[in-house]
Order: C-alpha cells, then structure tokens, then sequence
C-alpha cells in the first residue's frame, strides 16, 4: 500500500517507484558541488549586499545628527566640541571615515560605543542572546498554534474553525504588537496578578545563571537551576506569545490556502479514493506539500522577529539588541548602529538562504530548476 | 462500563481514536494546569522573596558610562553621586513627612574633613577625610590631586567645567602638602567654591586601583572605568547587566552611618506605562523618569506616595536670539504674552507647578521679584506682533522626543498662538539632534522641561547659560549688561552686593527674555507609601543612602 501511495504523490514524469528513488539519491549524492557552488554564489552576492548596506547606513547615520553635542554634555565649551571631534576622526572626509570603518570591520573590529567606551562585538553579543531567545520562543510558539489551526481551516473551509483562524489571522495582523502586549501586561500581571512583571528574563530576586550561551533557559538547563528555568520561562511567556500572535498570522494564512490548494489536486483524490485514512491525508502527505511555501514564509517571520521586536522587547523591559538600536539612534553613536544592521542584514541573508536550502531539499522540482 | 463508553462514543470514532482524543484533552489540560502554576508561581508581585533593605527603583534606561568625568544625563549623574564620596555636600535638614531637603546656605565637608579658604580669597586650605575606598586603599590628597589632574587631562571631560568656573584651569593649581592636605590656588576668588566641590562630578576616585588599569593607549584608565568603579561613596556597583539591571550593595568601608538599604536595584523599564504598573503592585519601590502628567495620575493611588517637592527648575520655551524671527525682542516679549501659563500649570502640569514671576526661578534664594509683566493677554500679542510686522507670524519649536513633558506643554501654546494667527510647528527630534541643534543655534525657538541648574547661584546661571560666552548658551543671547553683571559676580564674595548684582541680572532678563519660564515644575517622585527619608537637592539626583523603609 505504502509504495502504491508513494508512486502517487508528486508523480508527473510516469517513472517508476525505484527509477525515481535513484534519481533522488542521486539528486542529493552528485550535485555536492551543484549545492557548494550555490552556496558560494549566495555568500558572494551576499557579500555585495552587505558592503551595500554598509555604505547606505554609514552614509545615513553620519548625515542625520552630529553626535559630538550631546557627547559633550552640557557644559561642553566650543573648543572642546572642536577638539572631540577631531579626536574622533568626525573632521575627516566621509569617505575617509567610511573606509577606516571598512579596514576595521574587515579586522572583525565593529568599533567602539562613544559612550560606553566598550566594543560594539562585546556589547551585541551581551545584547543578542536576549533577542534570539525570545524570537526562537515566539516561532515555536507561532508554529505550534498556525500550522495545525491553517490545516484544520482547509479541511474545512468556512467551517467554524476556519472563521475562528481567519478572525485570529485579522486581529494579529491589526492589532499593533506593543498595544496587545500592553494589554497582556494589565490583564494577566496588573489585574490577575498571574502573570510575572515585565521586568526582562528573570524575576528581580533570581540571580541569572553562570553565561555559557548567553541563552538564560539554556543556561539555565545546563547550570540545573530549576528556580531560574522556572522564571525564566513564564518571563519569556508573554512577549513570546504576544510576538507570536502578531507575527505569525501570515503563516496561518499561507498554510491554509495552500493546503487548500493541495486537498484538491490529484494525488489527493486518488489517495482518497484509495481508501488511506484522512489523518495520514492530511497530515502526512497534504502538508508535506504545504509545506515548501511555508517554510520560506516561516524564514522571513523569523528574520523579522531577530531585528523587528523592540516595540514587544520595550513592553517588556527585554534586554535585547532592539532596545539597543533605538539607544544608539537615540545618541547618533555611530558605530553600536552600524554594528546591528549589519548583524540584522546578515541574519536575514542567512535565514533567506537556509530557506532556499531547504526549499531545495525538500521539492525536487525545485532541485531540477535549480 | 464499556455500555457507558458506548454512550460517549462520537458517531464514526473507534474506541481507539476516543481514548487517544481523551488522553490527548487530559495531557492538554494537564499541561495547561502546569502552566498556570508555573505563571502563578513567578507571576504577581515580584518582590517576593526579596529582603525589606533592598530598595528597587524602576528606570528608563541604562547610565551611559560609570566614569565620573562623563556624567552627561541624570541617571549616570545620580549613580556617581552615590557611589563617589564628593568633596563636600550640603547640610541637610528636615522638609517633613520624613523626607529632607538641602541647606544651600550651608556647605559641609565631605571626602574633606574642612576646608577653609586665606583673606586673600584665591588661597584654599583642605584637609583630606580619614576615609577608606570601597576598595580598602585610603584616601589621602594624593587622590584629590589625582582627580583634578584627571578631570584637566582628559580632553572634553565635562568635569573641567566644575573647576574651570572656579578658577582653576591647570592641575599645577592644586598642591599637596602632607599626606592628608592639599592647597588650591585660585584664579579668582570663587563665591561657589563649596558648591561646586559637592558636584556629583567631582567624586573623589581612588587614584591606586584606578593606576592599575591604564594603559599605554588609555593613560586615565577610561575604558575601565566607565564600567567599573573606583569610588569610597555609599554604595558600590554588584552586578551590572546593560539594558536589563543594575545591583548596588552597601560600601561597607564607608565612613559614613551604614545606609538603611544594604541593596538598590536598579531595574531598567523603558516603558513608562509598565513602571506605574509595576509601583502600584508592589514589585518596585520608586517609579523614577515619569512624566509629570503620570506621576501626578498615581496620587491617591492605595499604597502608593507622590513625592512632591518645590525646585529651581524650569520647564523652557527658548528662543535664539540670533536668528529670525526672534532676534527681535519685539517679537519674544509678544509669544510671552500669548502663552496660556494658568492653563499649562493647572492641566498639563496638573497643579504641581508654579506660575512664573520672571526670567528667575521663585524658588532660587536669589530671587528678587523684578518686574516681569508677562500675563496671558492675547490680544496685547497681536496688537505687538502686528507693531512689529510679524501679523502672520510661522515658525519652528523643535523638542526632543523623549521629553514627554514639553511635547505635552507644546500642544496649548500651539493652540493659544493658532488663535493670534501665529503658526508653531512642532518638530521632535531625537536627543542628539536635538543636542546638536542647540549646541549650533540651528532651530528658531525650542521647549524643555525640568531644566535646572545644580547650583543655585546668579552667577554659576550666567557662566552657564546667560552671559555671551556662556557654556551652553543655547539662546544665542548677547547682552553687555549680564555680561558685565558676569565678570563681577564671579569673584565677588559680599552677599549684599551679589543680591544687588543678581537683582541686576533679572532686571535685564526679565526685558530682554532670552526664554519663557512655562512654569516651574515640582520635583515628583512616585514611591511606595512605605519608602520615605528622600532628599531633594537642587540637582534633582536620589541619595540612595537616605532612604529607609518603614
């Protein structure tokens, strides 16, 4: 029964069931360099894109406000604004200033906050861990509750859950990210008093575990602290969830259709007609091939998540790269500024490119394309 | 039994499926009930567990840099102060309610066990506190020295300005005798001579452990610095994790009485909205950085204290002189005259103000009360405006986008001027624009609240702000008048002649209006209805140290 099924899901070309598995095996075994020289042609483009954006943001923050004002303070005289700035290197041509920052960065030096005095590196990596660890909560979140509610609204389109999906899908959309964490923050903490305060990762009497990923539930785990795991947990429960109803309609959305889309091709009637129970219709084999577009679907929510939650991580006082992006626009601190958007662009680059991978392995047509 | 499934079985659902949907509803919920122990455990007032001598204040936002050279916003300011022993303080003394206020008639030593100053008024002796660091190294004068050498050898260190005004301009000025004095040398005699000394800048550093972390590309050891300390003041920093919370813990080699409070935490929350919630459940003690609009919404609020005490700040509409078009006095005095004051005092600073008499704060103990007609009377505005060939008069007000409180105070005073035909657009800026184009005396008018200055004094106002080379004269104003008044206030030390030379100084603001004075704003500090021992000093800055919990 199994190979009968197998021979009937994806079928086009009419070859049979092992002439297909070694085209698979071989489409996956000989194209290593097909994949490598892909790869290397992403990176490389990659590359330009950031150069690109490097020049764009440098050009951008260098013209929007001088920094030394309000690095000196108010009880700066004009000599000593001159002298700042000449000690900054912020008299020189742009250009200059562009490609010293260049040489540095290609020295994997991303430079120096005028106001901590500290590393950019040092100071987003401290920072990072906090925005990934509420970005990976809020997709897991996100997948949990709009993969299985998009399924259920295509096997049965209009039904009662598909309207119940559909008015989710419009309030997450509608409703601003730091307005329903605000809500969540009044109902569940400040009126039921369920909820823990939103204070950051941890509770303000729970001491964080020793920094090994930087990750405070991994930390945690490894360090076998239950109590910090247990705040940790409920902390990131509410600006995950509140991320997650937000950001990940889209994916809902995208599922359905799709899945609508696949419950009605061919492969699916005959599957039908072959008498397979609907669960393994459905969950096998109509989402499997649901799943291509919302694997690049869930990439982009996820690339937006890593650089787009400040408003959630200001409503919940998360010590996270959002929050310091905004400090460092706030000051014109050049460099802290031009540090996160690369790391942002980076991160969508990768996130675009380990979904175009997986696209690859999971749709053969796509292989073939490729 | 099994009759009994029969009669829950769904039609078209084997028996397996039905305890596989069961078993499935039970883990659900089962999981569910975990959760909500889980939230409940962690969840509510999270300052159980915590000690009754930790004290936690909700702020906005992080200091920029522990180095006492670079205190440039109010945060990084408060936390020097606390973790610095100043050269001097004021005395204190009782404001009621069990709260205190300085004595600014009364300077006392500090890090100094006195200090005293020659006839000849430059000649200044100290004589240095039997003090230990929190480190354990003793202070001894070579760390004053050390200090003054540091503050003068950093290029753009805001500290310069703290003995720049004083008369000192070079770290040869100060000499140290044996191991527990020191002798400045003066330019000029220096009426804020004490004052100035307790500026949370001038925190005495502990100049060996500071030694040990120089380097040959950081002589001043500042990369250290701005994240460590090097202080004998009340508290030393814990723990400090950027973006998320700050620990002080008791000095415990301070050579003061013990504070009530062994622990501040610091615990940062950007958003102004969850500090009101996070005071009125109990889970912080102080709500700082509020708006005055939201600190006043928490009066009556059960369980909850507004602190209010009477300051010599400012909430500013400035104008620059020097450019168009209010390098016309004309046209200044006119705006004064159309700005609703009563309505801006009564409901957007909610009462806890005071209408301005003049260019001076009321509150300054140099405030003459000169004459200073500025009332609302719009149709007197016009009639100027119209005098002075500005009848449909268009300009800028830019304000920074933090400041909550002058955006708030923005809208009316647009409003009033909308209805003399005077159009105010209102450009918000972020701080170091803002910053920049104040510094370049690039925007044509600007509103800030709470601006104050940290030593009450006509003359430390005139070197800040007023005289043509003023540090920060953000008005571009130039009058030969104050600038006159200037150079006599700074090295007079007769207190009759500077009341007369300050009454001088309002007379001439007061006409020449280089800002509007939109009110002057209390001091509001929300805090728990147990949390009192608060000090208010001109500076606006918390003294952790003070503070007890009944």
């Amino acid at each position: 029964m199994n190979l009968t099924v197998c021979s009937l899901i994806g079928i086009s070309s009419g070859a049979d069931f092992s002439d297909r598995t070694l085209n698979h095996v071989q489409s996956l075994a000989a194209p290593a360099a097909r994949w490598s020289i892909f790869v290397a042609r992403r990176l490389g483009s990659a590359a330009v894109a950031l150069l690109g954006v490097t020049i764009l943001v440098f050009i951008v923050t260098h013209l929007l406000a001088d920094p030394v004002y309000l690095l000196i303070g108010q009880r700066g005289t004009p000599a000593m604004i001159d002298s700042l700035r000449h000690s900054l290197g912020y008299d020189r041509p742009l250009w200059v200033q562009y490609f010293s920052y260049l040489g540095s960065l290609v020295h994997g030096d991303f430079g120096t906050s005028r106001y901590t005095f500290q590393p950019v590196a040092g100071e987003i990596a401290q920072r990072f861990p906090a925005t990934l660890e509420l970005a990976v909560a809020a997709m897991i979140l996100g997948l949990l509750w709009t993969i299985p509610l998009g399924v259920f609204s295509a096997i049965r389109p209009g039904g009662i859950v598909d309207r119940i999906s559909q008015g989710l899908v419009e309030f997450g959309v509608a409703i601003p990210s730091f307005w329903l964490g605000l809500l969540l923050v009044f109902f569940l903490y400040y009126m039921l008093k369920i909820a823990p305060a939103p204070i950051g990762q941890l509770d303000i009497t729970i001491d964080a575990p020793p920094h090994i990923t930087g990750l405070i539930v991994i930390d945690a785990i490894i360090a076998g602290n239950t109590t910090a795991l247990g705040s940790s947990l409920a902390h990131l429960f509410l600006p995950a969830l509140t991320l997650s109803v937000t950001s990940c309609p889209p994916i809902l959305q995208l599922t359905r259709n799709t899945m609508i889309q696949v419950l009605r091709s061919d492969f699916i009637r005959a599957a039908r007609a072959l008498g397979l129970p609907m669960r393994t219709i459905y969950w096998r084999y109509a989402l499997q091939n649901t799943m291509l577009p919302v694997t690049t679907m869930a990439a982009m929510t996820f690339g937006y998540l890593l650089g787009g939650t400040v408003l959630v991580e200001t409503v919940f006082s998360w010590p996270g790269i959002g929050l310091y992006a905004v400090q460092s626009m706030q000051r014109a601190d050049y460099d802290p500024i031009l540090g996160v958007v690369l790391l942002a662009a980076t991160i969508y680059i990768l996130v675009y490119l380990a979904a175009d991978l997986a696209a690859l392995f999971i749709d053969p047509r796509v292989r073939d394309a490729s | 039994m099994s009759e009994r499934i029969k009669i829950l079985q769904i039609p078209g659902m084997s028996r397996r499926e039905f305890l596989r949907l069961t078993g499935g509803t039970v883990a659900t919920l089962a999981s569910s009930a975990l959760l909500v122990e889980l939230l409940e455990a962690c969840g509510g007032s999270s300052t159980t567990g915590a000690s009754t001598h930790t004290l936690t204040i909700g702020i906005a936002g992080d200091p920029d840099t522990l180095d006492p050279e670079f205190g440039q916003s109010s945060r990084t300011n408060e936390l020097i102060k606390n973790r610095y022993a100043q050269w001097s303080r004021y005395a204190t003394v009782d404001a009621g309610g069990g709260n205190m206020k300085a004595d600014l008639s009364n300077v006392v030593g500090e890090a100094l066990e006195s200090f005293s100053v020659d006839a000849d008024g430059v000649t200044v002796h100290m004589k240095v506190r039997q003090a230990k660091f929190a480190s354990g190294n003793s202070m001894s004068s070579d760390d004053f020295v050390y200090k003054v050498q540091r503050a003068l050898g950093i290029p753009n260190a805001g500290t310069a300005f703290d003995f720049n005004i004083i008369g000192i301009s070079g770290a040869g000025q100060v000499t140290k005798g044996g191991t527990m004095d020191l002798t400045f040398k003066l330019a000029h005699p220096s009426p804020i001579l004490g004052p100035m000394l307790r500026d949370q800048d001038a925190g005495i550093i502990d100049s060996a452990l500071l030694k040990q972390h120089v380097a040959s590309d950081d002589q001043w050891g500042q990369k250290w610095l701005a994240k460590n300390s090097a202080g004998g003041g009340a508290y030393v920093v814990s723990s400090w994790t950027a973006g998320s919370k700050m620990v002080l813990k008791a000095n415990p080699n301070y050579w003061g009485p013990a504070p009530y409070f062994d622990t501040v935490v610091l615990q940062e929350v950007p958003s102004p909205d969850d500090r009101v919630l996070l005071l009125q459940n109990g889970t912080i003690d102080i709500a700082a950085d509020l708006s005055s609009d939201a600190a006043t919404r928490l009066k009556g609020q059960t369980g909850v204290n507004v602190i209010s005490a009477p300051t010599i700040a400012q909430d500013m509409f400035g104008f620059v002189c020097n450019r168009a078009p209010f390098n016309n006095v004309q046209v200044r005095r006119a705006i004064a005259y159309a700005i609703p004051y009563d309505q801006l005092v009564t409901n957007i600073l909610r009462g806890e103000a005071k209408v301005a008499k003049g260019v001076f704060p009321q509150n300054s103990i140099w405030f003459t009360n000169e004459d200073y007609p500025y009332t609302t009377d719009p149709t007197k505005a016009k009639a100027m405006l119209a005098a002075a060939g500005h009848s449909n008069l268009t300009f800028a007000v830019e304000i920074r986008d933090t400041d909550a409180d002058a955006q708030a105070l923005a809208v009316p005073i647009q409003s009033a001027l909308q209805q003399i035909g005077v159009t105010m657009n209102i450009s918000k800026l972020a701080s170091a624009e803002f910053q920049q184009h104040l510094g370049q005396g690039a925007a044509q008018a600007w509103i800030q609240s709470g601006l104050g200055a940290y030593v009450d004094d006509p003359f430390y106002q005139c070197f800040l702000w007023y005289a043509t080379k003023a540090v920060i004269n953000w008005f571009k104003y130039s009058s030969p008048v104050v600038d006159a008044v200037n150079d006599k206030l700074q090295s007079e030390l007769d207190v009759n002649t500077r009341k007369s030379l300050g009454s001088q100084l309002q007379k001439q603001l007061n006409q020449d209006l280089p800002y509007i004075s939109l009110g002057e704003p209390n001091f509001l500090l929300p805090v728990r209805a147990n949390i009192g021992g608060f000090l208010y000093e001109p500076d606006g800055l918390l003294t952790y140290r003070y503070f007890k919990r009944s």
